[in-house]
């Protein structure tokens, strides 16, 4: 926890552009409030620039004299500009990150160096094939409906603004390729948690053509969520037709008040991930290894940062029967091991503990009856509670900094029905399992399935939180030809 | 020699009390924390883990306990389940780890609430226990017993005023004629939360239940206090359906959550019973500020003022919970008293609280023995001068349970030389809770979850709106 003088006195004052379009604003600083790490920033008074905000619908036509060949081969571009060892914007982003993020700096440079690595062209044609389709993106797509009726369909970019989350530098990278494959017009709302890297990514985009209709169509601000005179202006149905909201309740609250017929809302609720494990785990000191190698990667990855990493997991175990206890136990112990022994551009001990669930540690650590943890004095390396009886730690919405529950259950079926539309990625193991429990999972609300201990392997490709987020972007017109 | 025991300590009356300087007064504090280390150890199981943990054997200096010092979570470390699953066995064991007093033997087996569990112990133990409020839906559970249960009552009279110097003595002025003090109280007039056994104090030290005018003229359920607690764990488990919750129990639920809804009213109908019985009398009376507060705007519509007699007591604390009262509140509120408010800053795991003297200092009596801790290390801060940080302590008053606790609260403490003339150190009238002062800062991350209690308590509405 920061806190005290001695904090403020090493404080740095950055500053975070208003970016209009391809305009880097930088007058009217207002300063914010410390953010820890030592960092305070200024960004431009919002209100002075409101009405330059909004884009007219017909400001998009631009975007529809490029075919879709011409934005890959733009964003295969900047993304390979997004070199981490010669990028100077993204240099700065990294510095300013590594003192705001959550993320430490081993993982935030593999975050960022995977802008450049991860985004070829071919991936980023790719993602267009499987997310939304690339017929309907570049021309009307007719279907016959039978007596001489055809549609015509074709998909539409839209204006929105996007609230995305800081909690991982990616965001704000798949924010600006969602954009710039569904040819539509965006705003970011800059988070707190993490200002910089937007602006880094659009700054680059400037240098290699502040001029292209993707980089005149992306702008991103800074101002305060739930900021009146901000958002009553901008949230109006003659601005924008989508909001994509990423995360907590309170962001999502505010927004909806400003909801009315014009307005799209797509929300990325905040969720919780977690693993269902099958009895084979406790078989033999060999399983026991192999899962929680598989698990410590799943608990670990980005520091337990993101909604996909694991933090309650579920474990087939007769809690009676003293033997698999033990071997539960065992199990617990080996992940607090193997949390230890992930790469650093994957996982690290902590920048800082979180105190609420230190207390909280603190209050179960002192009885074994109903609750085992296993740490080391050092609170930053996370830690492993194993549950001794079927009951989930009170606190389990504040695992977090590599900490994990394991809760033996008496059936896989007794594990489902945990499941809901708050769990967002649940890793199976054994791999048998994951073919058996599938349906029940996304039944129960399950949007993510995988196999335990790939978690981080899943990617953006795919559906998010249950939907098609760059089908949702756009706007799906139907043309019909009628007899 | 000196007799370091809590019981001439506690018989000390205010003036010594008060006088004892830094070197005594520790010199006789850490004796008695020495020994009750020594002596508790071996019958905590759960404080002689914490000691094995941090590898402390022995208490030689003061600061030597702040390794051993309880977080508030260790009183509510129990698995809620075990509520659910009537496991009260359980429960009683997970207790027993926490006090000196055997409770192996102890027969729960007819006991299917958290009250009849209460009822038990109590009837085949000396414990007293005292829960609290269970905000989260989940109570933690103080072991007392009935000694400490006697000095938590006389040390909470004795704080209602107790004169310095040239203080005048107006407990003895309220008690003048021995006539049973009438007693105003803005909750439940029973039950074992804290605040309840206070008022329980109270009225047999002072007052009579005769002359006790509580806003609820009943008794505060532990069983209540925790359902949405059961709830919250049973739709964890997928199990919300299988719940089974007595059809009584959701009654008075029902009723609580009513009392919450209509409490301007239940406050107006409260304020015409005290006009009513008590205008111009002489009266003990509390409230925390936004209650006072309503009372006297009420008073104030009426044209109202100097409602109680001129010896009354009235004390307050506990902050402003939220509400928003103007600047000048306390000058209103005491004009429509028609007494000074006397405030003291406490908390449940405190057996004594720490009264304001005449200079708005909080004043912490031997019988606690502070530490001020850094907030980011924990490390206790030196014992002089004035220090800000985390407020801790040791309850002397203590003696069948561990009595070191660290508080929620970021404090600044003075460690002598206040005017009012009491030695030792005292605690500055602002106080802030560090879980108020993170967080809240517009940072978005796709990683959370809802208001779990919030939707417990929704379905607890929805099912109790079904019953008559």
């Amino acid at each position: 926890m920061a806190d005290g003088a001695g904090e403020r006195n090493r404080m740095t004052t950055v500053d975070i552009p208003l970016i209009i379009r391809g305009q880097i604003i930088e007058t009217d600083m207002l300063r914010f409030d410390a953010r820890g790490g030592g960092v305070d920033f200024r960004a431009p008074d919002l209100t002075r620039h409101l009405s330059k905000l909004p884009a007219s619908p017909q400001s998009l036509t631009d975007l529809y004299q490029l075919s879709l060949d011409e934005i890959i081969d733009f964003m295969a571009e900047v993304s390979a500009r997004l070199d981490f060892d010669t990028n100077v914007h993204l240099r700065a982003a990294f510095e300013l990150s590594s003192r705001t993020s959550n993320l430490t700096p081993s993982i935030l440079e593999q975050v960022y160096r995977n802008f450049a690595t991860g985004f070829n062209r071919e991936v980023i044609a790719r993602f267009v094939d499987v997310q939304i389709g690339r017929d309907v993106l570049e021309d009307w797509v007719p279907q016959d409906l039978g007596g001489g009726k055809v549609l015509n369909l074709r998909a539409f970019g839209a204006r929105g603004i996007h609230v995305i989350a800081g909690n991982s530098p990616g965001i704000a990278f798949l924010t600006i390729l969602r954009t710039a494959l569904t040819r539509s017009d965006t705003i970011i709302k800059l988070p707190s948690n993490d200002p910089v890297t937007t602006v880094a990514i659009m700054r680059t985009m400037i240098d290699v053509d502040a001029n292209h209709p993707v980089t005149r169509h992306l702008s991103a601000a800074y101002w305060k969520g739930g900021d009146e005179r901000v958002e009553a202006a901008l949230y109006q149905p003659r601005n924008i037709e989508k909001i994509v909201a990423w995360g907590g309740f309170a962001s999502i609250s505010h927004i909806t008040r400003y909801l009315q017929p014009g307005i799209d809302l797509i929300t990325l609720d905040p969720k919780h991930s977690g693993s269902i494990i099958g009895a084979e785990a406790l078989a033999s000191t060999q399983s026991v290894d192999d899962v929680a190698r598989r698990a410590a990667r799943d608990i670990g990855a980005m520091n337990q940062e993101l909604c996909a990493n694991a933090r309650v997991l579920y474990v087939v175990c007769d809690e009676n029967d003293p033997a698999q206890m033990a071997q539960l136990n065992r199990l617990g112990e080996r992940i607090f091991a193997e949390l230890q022994e992930l790469p650093p551009t994957l996982s690290t001990v902590a920048k800082q503990v979180n105190a609420e669930l230190q207390e909280q540690l603190a209050g179960i650590a002192l009885q074994d009856d109903f609750f085992k943890i296993y740490r080391t004095a050092d609170e930053l390396a996370g830690a492993v509670v194993v549950s001794q009886i079927d009951d989930v730690v009170e606190f389990s919405d504040i695992l977090s900094k590599r900490t994990a529950n394991l809760v033996p259950v008496a059936s896989v079926a007794d594990a489902l029905k945990r499941i809901t539309a708050a769990s967002q990625t649940i890793g199976v193991y054994p791999d048998s399992l994951k073919l058996q429990i599938r349906d029940a999972l996304a039944i129960q609300g399950a949007q993510h399935i995988v196999s335990l201990g790939k978690v981080t392997q899943v990617g953006a490709v795919g559906p998010q939180d249950g939907l098609q987020v760059e089908r949702r972007m756009l706007r799906w017109i139907r043309d019909m030809d009628v007899p | 020699m000196q007799d370091h025991s809590i019981e001439a300590l506690f018989d000390r009356p205010p003036g010594p009390l008060w006088l004892m300087d830094q070197a005594e007064r520790e010199a006789g504090q850490l004796a008695m924390m020495a020994a009750r280390f020594e002596e508790l150890r071996p019958k905590l199981a759960q404080m002689d883990k914490l000691a094995t943990l941090q590898g402390v054997g022995a208490v030689s200096a003061l600061n030597d306990v702040t390794p051993l010092l309880f977080q508030h979570t260790v009183y509510k470390s129990y698995p809620v389940s075990l509520l659910e699953k009537g496991r009260f066995d359980l429960l009683t064991r997970w207790l027993g780890g926490l006090t000196v007093h055997d409770l192996s033997g102890v027969d729960v087996s007819g006991c299917d609430s958290i009250d009849s569990w209460f009822d038990a112990i109590e009837a085949q133990t000396p414990l007293r226990p005292s829960h609290s409020t269970g905000t989260t839906g989940k109570l933690s559970i103080l072991p007392r017993d009935r000694d400490e249960l006697r000095r938590f009552e006389q040390t909470r009279v004795r704080g209602l005023a107790e004169p310095f110097g040239d203080e005048p003595d107006r407990l003895t002025a309220l008690r003048d004629g021995g006539q049973p003090v009438p007693i105003v109280y803005p909750s439940y007039r029973s039950g074992r939360q804290t605040a309840q056994r206070m008022l329980d104090g109270f009225v047999r030290n002072l007052g009579s239940e005769e002359t006790t005018y509580a806003l609820y003229n009943d008794f505060m359920s532990a069983d209540v206090a925790s359902l949405a607690g059961r709830v919250r764990g049973a739709s964890q488990k997928g199990a919300l359906e299988d719940m089974k919750i007595a059809p009584g129990l959701l009654q008075r639920f029902k009723t609580s959550m009513a009392r919450q809804a209509n409490q301007a009213q239940d406050q107006e109908v409260f304020f015409e019973r005290i006009l009513a019985n008590l205008a111009g009398r002489n009266v003990l009376a509390f409230g925390a500020v936004p209650f006072l507060y309503n009372l006297t705007v009420l008073g104030e519509a009426r044209g109202l003022q100097g409602l109680f007699g001129p010896e009354s007591i009235i004390t307050s604390g506990g902050g402003l919970k939220g509400a928003s009262v103007p600047d000048d509140w306390q000058e209103r509120v005491e004009r429509f008293l028609g007494a000074k408010l006397r405030f003291g800053y406490g908390m449940s795991e405190l057996l004594s609280g720490h009264g304001m003297c005449p200079h708005g200092h909080y004043h912490v009596s031997p019988y606690t023995v502070p530490f001020v801790l850094d907030a980011g290390t924990g490390v206790p801060l030196p014992r002089d001068g004035t220090q800000t940080g985390r407020y801790a302590f040791f309850d002397l008053l203590a003696g069948s349970y561990w009595g070191g606790f660290v508080s929620g609260d970021k404090v600044t403490v003075t460690w002598e030389g206040c005017p009012c003339g009491r030695r030792g150190p005292y605690v500055h009238r602002t106080i802030e809770r560090f879980s108020e002062l993170e967080g809240g800062d517009d940072k978005i991350s796709c990683s959370g979850s809802n208001d779990a209690h919030e939707e417990a308590m929704s379905w607890l509405m929805a099912q109790a709106s079904e019953i008559a």
